[in-house]
């Protein structure tokens, strides 16, 4: 009995320094495991508060926050979802949703890139186009200042011209002036021939009464056909058709020799008869000869 | 009786180690108690 009684109080005796050796480990980390448990917890607070904060303009708050004292609780049977799980939980969801607003604004900054990018380039285009509109710009305004002072030059030759046209139209009236009063005198002089004209024709009729050499056409020639010398007349191919008319005179003729002159008596049809002129006659009258008023 | 008294003061010394463990419970129990608490409040 007092064997077992040694055994045992020995046994106890090294159980309980084991136990002190562990003990004492234990109660050396005390400090260490409370801070880094608290620590944990606000740092899980500051994640919470900052993962719910507003960051204006662009970040909106958040309602929810994790609750600081059920990070504290570890277990509670008798409401489970009053632990730490509940507030640990939160932060998770909070940062899951930050992540895919945080991976949609990165979406989004990246076509906002590409479409930066795309206009920048397009930008690059419109200024290079922009600078090529301009070079042309001042090149069709040089062209314009030249055509302009073209212009200006073409307006003076036309001014010029014009100065010269109203005094040559000064020039046409004065002439058509001299040459209205140049008609009226040829007006006048031509009033002055028809009535000489009709003097003449008054004289001729006073002179030759019949009228009749007045309309035998001058230079009307013919040719004696029958000459009849005993009985002083011959008779001429020339009538009525060739407008002879009595009372005429003609000029006898044999080529270039003046035989004689005639006067006509009588016209026919297609013959006349005609007197002989024998104060006039250089030589004898023959068949043949030409006869010319 | 001359066999006794070792035993009794390894029992002795037993109890104290004991003694030890239990203060130093208390001792960190009382740590851990002490605001601010990594416990939820009672």
């Amino acid at each position: 009995m007092a064997k077992a009684l040694k055994v045992f109080i020995v046994l106890l005796l090294v159980l309980g320094a084991a136990a002190l050796g562990l003990e004492v480990m234990v109660f050396l980390k005390r400090q260490e495991l409370k801070g880094r448990t608290q620590k944990l917890e606000q740092a899980v607070v500051d994640v919470g508060r900052n993962l719910t904060t507003a960051r204006e303009p662009f970040i909106q708050g958040l309602p929810q926050s994790p609750d600081a004292e059920m990070l504290k609780v570890f277990r509670n049977d008798l409401e489970p979802s009053k632990t730490m799980d509940a507030p640990l939980n939160l932060v998770r969801s909070l940062a899951e949703n930050r992540l895919v607003e945080l991976n949609n604004t990165y979406t989004d900054l990246k076509q906002t890139r590409d479409d930066l990018a795309t206009t920048r380039q397009e930008l690059a285009d419109t200024r290079r186009q922009l600078e090529t509109a301009r070079t042309e710009i001042a090149r069709l305004e040089g062209v314009v200042r030249e055509k302009d002072a073209e212009i200006a030059a073409r307006r003076r030759e036309i001014e010029e011209l014009n100065g010269k046209v109203a005094g040559m139209e000064q020039e046409l009236q004065a002439a058509k002036d001299t040459i209205a009063k140049a008609e009226e005198e040829r007006q006048e002089l031509k009033d002055r021939i028809v009535s000489l004209e009709q003097t003449l024709r008054a004289i001729d009729k006073s002179l030759d009464p019949s009228g009749a050499a007045q309309d035998v056409p001058r230079g009307l020639s013919g040719q004696v056909l029958v000459v009849y010398p005993e009985w002083n007349f011959v008779i001429l191919n020339l009538g009525l058709g060739s407008k002879l008319a009595p009372n005429v005179e003609m000029l006898v003729h044999r080529g270039d020799d003046l035989v004689g002159k005639i006067r006509v008596t009588s016209v026919k049809e297609k013959i006349a008869i005609a007197d002989i002129e024998r104060d006039f006659e250089k030589m004898p009258i023959r068949e043949g000869d030409h006869v010319l008023f | 009786m001359s066999s006794s008294k070792p035993l009794a003061i390894l029992a002795i010394l037993a109890t104290l180690l004991l003694a030890g463990v239990v203060t130093l419970q208390a001792l960190e129990w009382n740590f851990y108690q002490a605001e601010p608490s990594v416990w939820a409040p009672r």
